[in-house]
């Protein structure tokens, strides 16, 4: 490139332009009509998980396998048309297993960089308290910066890039359990939780959701996603409602339940995450019913409650997640 | 402390031809009591009054920060900011004129309208002469709205400091004794730095930068290489001020300066021994920072003080006056 | 980009400073004074100055040097040989001056003597003339000298703060000076004014009636010393004002047209084909000739107050209907003596002197008791010789008038006579305003030929009948009616002018006839000239009556009126008199609220500073959404609905379905800056009202 092209001055922006409130709710109302196919009964689910990918966040899935987190994430990236890529964390996955490694061409007599399971749009990563704290922190390296070193250079991701990490609770043996620190990585913790009983007599008798994964058709670009996303960040947020979020996470600070209080990203995620929803539902500004409704996902996983350690498992979760709720019936809602 | 309500007036060449002209007009309406001349002087008295509302209303709520530049050198202009905040709710400030009063420095900026409850920035250009701490005291906002027959000011406390640094003059070039120890210095121990200090196995677990590939593929087996230790040339600029006086004094500050500036754009490390005065080694924006207060705010004399401690490892820079 | 209209912020300044200028000339120009060739010039100069001036700037300086040093010369010769005052002076060299200054407009300095020149000629407009026009002067003055002023201020500012390259694009930008911005500081000139009336008012007046020049009325025509019946064409309306009367005590009712003869001059020598006064000089009168004894009676007086608009150039003194008792020249309420003498001639017509110096006001009082032709029955015809005159017989009268005459009034007390002839003329002949043209014997032409005329022809028909059966009478002019005025004084215009006769009775003196139909008499001014002369005349008098002779008298007057409200209402307010117990309830119950609402407004505004941090800008329809929000909520408590501090509008809507529709525009406006149109507030607030009803309806 020659200095000249350089001083260029029209620069094209990779986004797109942003979606409009309307088309944000058009296309968002195809992607959950479409995963709604493939899951059936997890509307809000399913929101949550959209919502997370507008704000450009990553998802933990929590919950017994064999509730449709393979399936969610699945059906999102069908539904997406973007890249999947799905990787079963164990024990001796190495960073390298993940991220690509650079690999000596014989031929050219060069090394040749072969890109990873990282490199796609969407990774689901399965069980991910099963790796080691190595390869767990490599990702979520990855997952912050969008880029992963590899011998010494960056390699950017592809965007957008969401990781659906998923992890059981109920084990504890031979796990290494995720420390608030790299918790707090992720924008939002969901549980599946069990399918309603009809939708549970509906799947026993109609076989299951692989066929209809099968069939679902791309509702949308990585291009829209963009836009998406684009858009999602300039939903308008009151200063009031800035405040109210502020005055949220100070009171998991100040509570004698919780030992540590959620973090300044934590307040960054929650209204960044009020944002993408209030865009889901077609609105371009935020209300204080998208900031209180999303303070247990956004909030729960990122604090330590009093006198438990750290990672634990389905009831620690719970106990977390009652904590939030009541702390946010005590903050003044603003007028 | 200045009170907020404190107001300066003063007459405009306008405002004193019209207050002439209104006390005339008044003596001639009281001695003919001829009621239009009444008529007139009212209108130019209730002028005066309307004049002096809207001029304090344009002052009131009117909120002046300065912006002080981080560096400034003298001969070099600098750009000082006003900003300017309109606190009033509704009403709208006319023709601000924001000054410096008081002070070392001496400069004012002009806004022909700052809306309610908006800001606006001003700048004036100041160019220092002379090294040193120069001080700032009032910010003053005048304004002679809406007729230009009175300024009316307002002063505000708004004390501050600003650290001039000394001109910037050409180092001169070095001699030789100094020449001799230039350029980095290798140190003959393991370390980071890019000199190959020598070569070992590979042991499992380290980082796979340090795997020297060409040797690993000779062998067979995975080489490292280990790095040498570098070390920074480190120089001293040595300026024993105490006999100095005037004008050789701020040569000689002049010239210290320069030449830390050109060391540290050189990658030296670079300490400064002043009389009663010493800057440990360091390198980078900070060290120049420092060095460089340091050398703006060297006064004379300091007959008492002791003399300049070079730095033992550094090659020492004299600087004579 | 569209370009918007309008002028730019340099042009509007300089316009400004222009118009000014022409105002204060104006103001000077209003009094007349200053003469043609000078009232002309400075409109010439400014058109030229719009048109050229640019490219004089600057240039031939000594040859406008010449020129005013020479007109400086010219008009001090002129006052000291006499010929203009030096006030005129003053103010022809002060506009000689602003036409420089408009053709030599640059610096700061220029166009701030351009004003202060504007104001000079304010000034001395204020010294030359009275009239109400200065006013409308002054008023535009105080408008356009405050653009003038700020715009100046702002431009040179502006040159100033951001130097002449930076303001260029400011200065030439149609976007400064818009109507919003001149509107505004005309709103500012109008406090200028209101501020001025005010200071007008209370500054303290050390001299009781001012020294000011007195106006110079257009001179009114009209009641000469002779008539001419024979004259072409009709008797023209003129709507002018001509007197300004007020009665005391004022006529009954109020009407709107007053039926009142204002005696002028009396005409009683005939001269073939019109009348002239009598001959004979004029003598001083110290006291007005005692009137007859009367017969039975209450005596009444009334006293006209007569403020002479139109100039009449021989002095003469109205009268109003019965017999004067006395003139004073006086202005009422002030003790300064007349500066004026009371003159009579052989008729005993009043006259003033000095005539010229305008401006004359006067008030006579009468003995409005007027013998009728009963009253004057069976005096006989004994008549002294000084009313022989008024028996002269033309020896040119026609066989046929002294025909009608006699078959009139031949054997009649001379009363009854002179009331027959009156009624004849006034029943069987029609009222014209057609003159007669060019005839040999206009009266034999009114009284056979045409049989319709004018109020001469039927007054001089009257008394020359009246004559011709030797019962001495003679002509008279003056004005009949005048017409309300809103401000309180009755207007008798020009087109009023009227003549009549009066009859000589032995010791009883001269009775009023009048033989013109009562419906025809004075003018008949109704279109809308006419209302827009008594209009501007009645601005005119208030003028006169609260500006120009604003003193220390009514200065002190409205002092002490002001003080009495001011007692009054304070009376009224501790109850001692006539403020009745409600009045104090309804004032103190008005108190109360006013302190509960300033206590309210400060602590709001406590509260406001307490939570600064939440203390922002919010819109009018935000404003209104938080308004909604919370009448809203109080709606849903009082219906027993829960609201803890965390619940949010959502959550609440969700589970009170009629608090949707709220909910939605409160939120929308509220955090999405939607629009919240007072429509939609209430809408929605019926909406939870009713849905709120209907589930306490079902509850119970």
């Amino acid at each position: 490139m020659t200095p000249d092209e350089g001083a260029a001055p029209a620069r094209i922006t990779p986004l797109g332009s942003p979606l409009t409130a309307q088309e944000a709710r058009r296309i968002v109302s195809a992607l959950e009509a479409n995963i709604g196919r493939a899951l059936k009964g997890k509307q809000e689910i399913v929101e949550l998980a959209l919502a997370s990918l507008a704000a450009g966040g990553h998802l933990l899935l929590e919950d017994v396998p064999g509730v449709g987190k393979t399936t969610l994430a699945q059906a999102l990236a069908r539904s997406l048309d973007l890249s999947f890529a799905r990787i079963q964390f164990t024990s001796d996955l190495l960073p390298g297993d993940i991220t690509g490694v650079s690999v000596y061409d014989q031929a050219r007599n060069s090394f040749v960089f072969k890109p990873g399971p990282l490199f796609a749009n969407l990774v689901l990563a399965d069980e991910i308290n099963r790796t080691t704290p190595r390869t767990q922190s490599c990702l979520l390296e990855a997952m912050a910066e969008g880029q992963v070193s590899v011998d010494g250079a960056g390699r950017p991701l592809p965007a957008p890039f969401m990781v659906l990490a998923t992890q059981n609770p109920h084990e504890h043996a031979g796990t290494y359990p995720l420390p608030e620190s790299q918790l707090d990585r992720f924008l939002l913790r969901l549980s599946v939780g069990y399918p309603p009983a009809e939708v549970e007599r509906e799947l026993l008798l109609g076989g299951g959701t692989q066929l209809e994964l099968m069939h679902l058709h791309p509702v949308a670009s990585a291009q829209d996603v963009r836009r998406l996303q684009a858009a999602a960040a300039l939903v308008t947020v009151a200063p009031e409602i800035a405040d109210y979020v502020l005055a949220i996470v100070a009171a998991t600070r100040q509570t004698p339940l919780v030992s540590l209080g959620a973090s300044p990203r934590g307040a960054i995620a929650l209204l960044a995450v009020a944002r993408a929803r209030a865009l889901l539902r077609g609105r371009g500004y935020v209300e204080p019913d998208d900031v209180k409704e999303l303070c247990v996902p956004v909030l729960a996983h990122r604090i330590a409650l009093a006198g438990r350690g750290p990672g634990g498992g389905e009831l620690e979760r719970l106990a977390a997640e009652r904590v939030v709720r009541d702390l946010v019936e005590q903050v003044p809602v603003p007028e | 402390m200045t009170p907020a309500w404190k107001r300066r007036l003063s007459f405009t060449r306008m405002g004193r031809w019209y207050t002439g002209l209104t006390i005339g007009i008044g003596l001639a309406a009281t001695n003919t009591g001829n009621n239009l001349l009444f008529l007139v002087l009212g209108l130019l008295l209730a002028s005066i009054i309307v004049s002096g509302i809207l001029s304090e209303q344009s002052l009131r709520g009117v909120r002046v920060e300065r912006r002080l530049p981080s560096v400034a050198t003298a001969g070099q202009p600098a750009l000082i900011g006003l900003q300017a905040r309109n606190g009033k709710r509704r009403a709208p400030s006319f023709s601000l004129e924001i000054r410096e009063r008081g002070g070392d420095v001496a400069g004012h900026g002009f806004l022909v309208l700052l809306p309610a409850a908006q800001s606006a920035e001003v700048a004036y250009r100041f160019v220092p002469q002379r090294r040193g701490l120069h001080r700032f005291e009032q910010i003053e906002v005048a304004t002679r709205a809406p007729f230009g027959l009175f300024e009316k000011s307002r002063p505000m406390d708004a004390p501050a400091e600003l650290v001039v640094f000394p001109r910037e003059v050409p180092a001169r070039p070095l001699v030789g004794r100094t020449l001799a120890r230039d350029g980095e210095r290798p140190e003959d121990r393991i370390g980071l730095g890019l000199e190959v200090h020598s070569l070992r196995d590979h042991r499992p677990g380290e980082d796979a930068r340090s795997i020297h590939w060409r040797s690993s593929a000779r062998a067979g087996r995975l080489i490292a290489v280990d790095r040498e230790q570098e070390r920074r040339k480190r120089v001293c600029v040595v300026l024993d001020q105490r006999p100095l006086r005037g004008e050789a004094l701020e040569r000689a500050v002049e010239h210290a300066a320069a030449l830390v500036s050109r060391e540290l754009d050189g990658g030296a490390e670079v300490s400064l021994a002043l009389a009663g005065a010493f800057l440990p080694a360091g390198s980078g924006e900070a060290q120049r920072y420092a060095a460089l207060r340091l050398l703006a705010l060297l006064g004379a004399g300091g007959d008492g003080l002791g003399a300049p401690e070079p730095d033992a490892e550094g090659s020492v820079l004299q600087v004579r006056g | 980009m569209k370009t918007p209209r309008g002028l730019t912020l340099l042009q509007t300044q300089r316009w400004a400073g222009t118009l000014t200028a022409a105002f204060g000339f104006l103001a000077c120009a209003v009094s007349g004074e200053m003469g043609p060739a000078m009232t002309a010039l400075f409109p010439l100069a400014v058109a030229g100055s719009a048109v050229a001036g640019r490219r004089f700037h600057g240039r031939m300086q000594w040859g406008w040097t010449v020129l005013l040093v020479g007109a400086l010369l010219v008009l001090g010769v002129q006052v000291f040989a006499g010929q203009i005052d030096i006030i005129l002076a003053a103010a022809l060299f002060a506009e000689l001056l602003c036409i420089h200054r408009l053709w030599h407009r640059r610096t700061e300095r220029d166009e701030l003597l351009l004003l202060l020149l504007a104001l000079l000629l304010l000034c001395a407009g204020a010294a030359l003339s009275a009239e109400v026009t200065f006013g409308f002067a002054f008023l535009a003055f105080a408008v356009s000298g405050t653009w003038a002023l700020a715009l100046t201020h702002l431009r040179f500012a502006i040159e100033e703060g951001r130097g002449p390259a930076g303001s260029a694009a400011l200065l030439n930008s149609r976007r400064v000076a818009t109507p919003a911005l001149l509107g505004g500081l005309a709103a500012l000139a109008f406090f200028g004014i209101a501020g001025a009336a005010l200071i007008f008012l209370t500054f303290p007046r050390v001299t009781i009636g001012g020294l000011r020049r007195a106006s110079r009325p257009a001179p009114i025509a009209g009641l000469g010393d002779r008539v001419d019946l024979s004259r072409h064409g009709t008797v023209a309306d003129d709507p002018r004002v001509i007197l300004r009367v007020r009665l005391d005590p004022a006529p009954r009712g109020e009407p709107r047209d007053l039926a009142m003869h204002w005696r002028a001059r009396t005409l009683s020598q005939w001269t073939g084909h019109g009348w002239q006064s009598p001959d004979g000089g004029l003598i001083p009168v110290l006291r007005l000739p005692q009137r007859p004894p009367r017969g039975r009676g209450v005596p009444s007086v009334l006293s006209a107050d007569i403020e002479v608009v139109g100039q009449f150039t021989d002095g003469v003194v109205f009268t109003p209907e019965g017999w004067p008792l006395g003139v004073d020249f006086r202005q009422p309420g002030t003790p300064r003596p007349a500066a004026r003498r009371l003159y009579r001639n052989a008729a005993g017509d009043l006259f003033y002197q000095p005539v010229d110096s305008g401006d004359v006001r006067y008030s006579v009082v009468a003995d409005t008791d007027e013998p009728d032709p009963a009253r004057v029955r069976g005096r006989g015809q004994r008549y002294p010789s000084w009313v022989e005159a008024d028996l002269a017989v033309p020896a040119s009268l026609d066989a046929r008038v002294r025909a009608l005459a006699e078959r009139l009034g031949a054997g009649k007390d001379p009363a009854d006579a002179a009331a027959a002839v009156e009624r004849w003329l006034a029943t069987a002949l029609r009222y014209t305003r057609d003159l007669p043209g060019d005839v040999a014997d206009p009266i034999a032409d009114f009284l056979f030929v045409r049989r319709a005329g004018h109020c001469e022809l039927f007054s001089s028909a009257m008394v020359l009948m009246l004559r011709s059966l030797g019962i001495p009478a003679r002509n008279v002019t003056g004005y009949f009616g005048g017409r309300r005025t809103d401000a309180g004084y009755y207007a008798v215009r020009a087109g009023d002018a009227h003549s009549w006769v009066e009859v000589y009775f032995p010791d009883a003196g001269y009775v009023r006839f009048d033989p013109t139909p009562a419906s025809e008499r004075g003018g008949r001014q109704e279109g809308f000239q006419a209302r827009m002369v008594l209009l501007w005349d009645s601005l005119q008098q208030r003028w006169r009556a609260f500006v120009v002779d604003y003193d220390l008298v009514s200065q002190a007057q409205a002092m002490r009126r002001i003080g009495q409200l001011l007692h009054e209402t304070g009376r009224r307010l501790a109850g001692k008199d006539g403020g009745t117990g409600r009045l104090r309830r309804v004032i103190a119950a008005a108190g109360g609220v006013l302190v509960t609402a300033s206590v309210i407004a400060w602590l709001r505004r406590l509260r406001g500073r307490a939570r600064k941090g939440q203390e922002r800008e919010l819109t009018a329809d935000q404003r209104r959404a938080a308004a909604l929000w919370r009448v809203g909520r109080r709606l849903l408590r009082s219906a027993g609905i829960e609201i803890a501090v965390g619940t949010t509008a959502g959550e609440l809507a969700r589970r009170v379905p009629a608090a949707a529709g709220l909910v939605r525009a409160y939120a929308a406006a509220r955090w999405g800056g939607r629009r919240l149109p007072p429509r939609v507030v209430r809408a929605t607030l019926r909406e939870l009202r009713s849905g709120l009803r209907a589930s306490a309806g079902r509850d119970i």
